[in-house]
């Protein structure tokens, strides 16, 4: 799938628009459930500053966790005429090329759905005590999450394929157990953790590491992508042959 | 690698070691000592001066000085005061240079460093173990050790310790005189006093203090000594005589037997206590919040001495404890009676979450058609439902950040701020508080720049989590061309911050009040360059509204005494409009503002009274000064 391919399809397919919509809905619905009602005096008196913009970050970062992995398996998109690795097995098409496009368009899909998101953070921004460039760390955060998200449900939909319940009953806690394992044993690469340090240690670079390491392991599910498609079409040419 | 390159990388240990050259001649040749306290004596709980000499016996050194004291738990960054300043410490010689520092309770450390071109040239660490603490001091400026009979007035606990500081280590700054309860003149061993030494004491006399001028042949050397603004009497010569007798219980006359050399004097200002026929023999001048006396004979001389009246008489100069100006501790901001009065009418507050949900609902609105697709007739091309989903993400992008962070709500540094000036008529000068208040949306450091060299200083810290008391911060204070520059306040997110600046400070304001059977006669004049606001003079519980005083303008007023508002001021004074000046009267009314007493002038001045600001701040609403100036004669 190219970009111009995937483009055309994510923004002309009612499900995938409708989840984009679902997903704005959320953010809306989080922003005003968080939207402090306490008075500022009363904030100062306590010291406790309201967590607007942490909270409805961290909505987003959970939803955009959820849809790319649901995205990069391609659970949303309409049926395909030829599966990938169908595809793989029955043509000669360069693997690298098929999965570079692929995840090229999950970095500009990815951006448009983060773009779908900044009105809410924007306006959680003061009240949540955070600055234009501690939302600008938080959507790189939440972005590179998400890439990674979704190329670790790329590297799912090259390993299983169409069978979709083994790769749901397999992702899915991969996907928890990455993200809590992450939080509790290596902070730096969560991006709870990274958030939550965002907001509350403005000078900290966690936010930076944190992308990087999302973006590395993007990159890390992308290549062994490869990997696994390179074995499909190892496979299907011993069968042929054999 | 070519030669040529090999021979310049030759040069550059060179270039390292020359250009370190100065630094490193300098490394440790600098020597510092401290003079803390008086003679080492402190009181705990107040500032106390400190004289660093450093000592250069290198080439002419362009240094900064820095003296920090720190207190508190041991753990995590440690709440002090770092003061810095700079200094040019000549060749080969000894430099002298003055600091007051507060001797919190709990102090750990007192530590001094200089550094010239950015390396520490030399250090000193005090032991704050090794000070005399005492509960009450009282300084006595004499050549010999002759007013330690004050002591007794200890107790046999000698909680009340005379320090007989040199002349040069008399504080420069009134701050320095914190701790102490007194300070007695005896002579200067006929030198003079430098002229910021002088006005220390006088802006100290002013914040409280008591100063007290002894007699005899010795105060022939009052004024030479640079006294004379002082002294509440011109000292003309000195006279003999026999059998005077003082009146320090009211109608109980105490004889002094013998002869008593006397200077003899007139008086100059103030109100004569006791007098032998035409000549003072003790002369009451009050300035501010203290008083200066004068005593025409010598305590620590016979007969005075061996007198048994003479403790009598130093208690009932001495009198109680003043109120100390360090403020460690200070309440958290929110907690302060003045801003806990000002805060409900600054009217700022969150945005309202009907306008979060019409934001919400708009931006929704406008994504949905772009969104929901139907399965047929979808006309709308890729390309172009990508470019209309930018434009609305966008366009919401500036406006919730519009909205929510600039008009209904803005996340920088917001100072409230409010003032207390207390004055007497005629003194010229008054003792200011101001408070200022500042919080902020978002987590950031604060600076604050006073335009007052000898300004106290002081902030509450944040409040500790789960209800705990505020932890003092470490402030940072640096003495530059603009006055004293404070650093050290990081402001978590929405928390609250309160900056106390104490400091005696010109104002020229002076009033009169003459009743004259049903008639009261009311001058005031505003010497000073700012307007004094709805001003009220209180009489024998009764005020008399004299209306806005402008710079430089006399106000005279007549009124009836039936003209004059009854006992409940407070709400005829402040029009209902004002409400913050309205709440800051309410906060001080406890503190007797209109109780019964001698004639006052209350007016409003806009504050800051004091000069201080804070770099990119925006103030919150108003910010009101209260002026008392009371108008008793002597």
């Amino acid at each position: 799938m190219s970009v111009p391919d995937g483009m055309r399809m994510y923004l002309s397919d009612r499900t995938i628009l409708r989840s984009c919509l679902y997903l704005a809905v959320l953010l809306g619905m989080a922003l005003l459930v968080v939207w402090p009602r306490d008075t500022l005096e009363s904030a100062l008196r306590t010291g406790l500053a309201p967590e607007s913009f942490l909270i409805v970050a961290t909505c987003f970062l959970l939803c955009m966790l959820f849809l790319g992995v649901r995205f990069g398996v391609q659970d949303l998109s309409p049926d395909p005429s030829i599966q990938l690795q169908e595809h793989v097995r029955l043509t000669p098409v360069p693997l690298g090329k098929l999965i570079g496009g692929r995840a090229a368009f999950i970095l500009l899909h990815s951006l448009l759905l983060l773009f779908l998101g900044a009105p809410f953070l924007a306006a959680a921004l003061a009240v949540g005590g955070a600055e234009p460039p501690q939302l600008f760390r938080s959507l790189a955060v939440i972005g590179a999450a998400a890439a990674a998200s979704r190329a670790l449900g790329l590297l799912a939909l090259c390993v299983f394929g169409s069978r979709q319940p083994l790769r749901e009953i397999v992702l899915y806690p991969v996907v928890i157990a990455l993200q809590v394992s992450a939080f509790l044993v290596l902070p730096p690469v969560s991006p709870f953790h990274a958030l939550s340090a965002v907001v509350k240690a403005p000078g900290s670079p966690e936010w930076l590491i944190c992308t990087l390491a999302n973006i590395g392991m993007a990159a890390a599910f992308c290549g062994l992508s490869v990997l696994a498609l390179a074995a499909v079409r190892a496979v299907a040419g011993r069968n042929v042959h054999g | 690698m070519e030669p040529r390159k090999l021979r310049w990388i030759g040069f550059f240990p060179v270039l390292c070691a020359l250009s370190g050259a100065p630094a490193l001649s300098a490394q440790g040749n600098v020597t510092c000592d401290a003079l803390v306290g008086f003679n080492g004596t402190v009181r705990e709980g107040r500032y106390a001066p400190v004289l660093l000499s450093v000592e250069n016996p290198g080439r002419r050194l362009q240094a900064t000085v820095s003296l920090a004291v720190t207190w508190g738990p041991l753990r995590g960054r440690q709440p002090g005061l770092t003061v810095t300043r700079t200094a040019v410490l000549d060749e080969s010689s000894t430099t002298r240079l003055p600091f007051v520092i507060p001797i919190p309770r709990n102090v750990h450390a007192i530590h001094a460093t200089v550094t010239a071109a950015d390396a520490q040239v030399g250090s000193l660490d005090v032991d704050p173990r090794s000070l005399t603490e005492a509960g009450r001091i009282v300084v006595g400026v004499a050549s010999d050790l002759s007013l330690d009979g004050i002591s007794a007035l200890g107790g046999s606990d000698g909680s009340l310790r005379v320090a007989y500081p040199r002349i040069d280590d008399l504080p420069r700054s009134w701050a320095g005189y914190d701790g102490v309860d007194a300070i007695v003149v005896h002579d200067t061993y006929f030198r003079q006093l430098r002229a910021e030494q002088v006005e220390a004491m006088e802006r100290w006399v002013l914040s409280g203090g008591v100063l007290v001028f002894t007699g005899g042949a010795a105060a022939l050397q009052h004024q030479e000594a640079g006294f004379g603004d002082l002294l509440p009497v011109t000292i003309n010569g000195i006279t003999q005589r026999s059998g005077i007798s003082l009146s320090l219980d009211p109608g109980v006359p105490r004889r002094i037997p013998g002869r008593v050399e006397l200077a003899d004097a007139t008086v100059s200002r103030g109100r004569v206590v006791a007098a032998d026929g035409s000549l003072p023999l003790m002369v009451q001048r009050s300035l501010g919040r203290g008083k200066i006396w004068f005593l025409a004979f010598d305590p620590t001389m016979q007969p005075v001495a061996s007198w048994d009246g003479t403790l009598s008489l130093w208690r009932h100069l001495i009198g109680g404890d003043r109120r100390p100006v360090f403020e460690a501790a200070l309440t958290p901001a929110m907690e302060d009676p003045w801003m806990a009065a000002l805060f409900p009418t600054a009217h700022v507050s969150f945005p309202p979450v009907h306008a979060a949900l019409v934001f919400v609902a708009a931006y929704l609105g406008l994504l949905a058609p772009l969104l929901l697709v139907r399965r047929r007739n979808d006309k709308l091309r890729s390309p172009t439902r990508l470019l209309l989903l930018c434009a609305v993400c966008g366009a919401a992008c500036a406006a919730g950040w519009l909205v929510f962070n600039r008009v209904l709500f803005s996340p920088s540094l917001e100072v409230m701020d409010a003032a207390s000036v207390e004055a007497r008529s005629e003194d010229g000068m008054a003792y200011v508080t101001e408070k200022a208040a500042f919080y902020s949306a978002s987590a950031r450091s604060v600076e604050a720049r006073i335009g007052l060299p000898d300004a106290v200083v002081a902030a509450s810290g944040p409040i500790a989590a789960q209800g705990l008391p505020a932890v003092d911060p470490h402030l940072f204070l640096a003495a530059d061309a603009f006055g004293t520059r404070v650093d050290g306040i990081d402001l978590d997110r929405l928390g609250a911050r309160l900056l106390s600046v104490q400091d005696a400070v010109p104002f020229p304001v002076s009033a009169s009040v003459g009743t004259a059977g049903s008639s009261v006669q009311v001058v005031v004049t505003n010497g000073g360059g700012k307007p004094l606001f709805r001003c009220y003079v209180i009489d024998a519980g009764r005020a008399f509204s004299i209306g806005d005083v402008a710079a430089g303008e006399t106000a005279t007023r007549s009124f009836s005494l039936a003209d004059g508002l009854g006992p409940s001021l407070a709400g005829k004074m402040i029009p209902g409009d004002d409400a913050r000046r309205a709440a800051l009267f309410k906060a001080q009314e406890g503190e007797g503002l209109t109780s019964e007493g001698p004639p006052r002038l209350i007016g409003w001045m806009d504050a800051p009274v004091l000069p201080i600001t804070f770099p990119g701040s925006q103030p919150v609403g108003s910010s009101p000064g209260l002026a008392l100036v009371s108008v008793e004669a002597e």
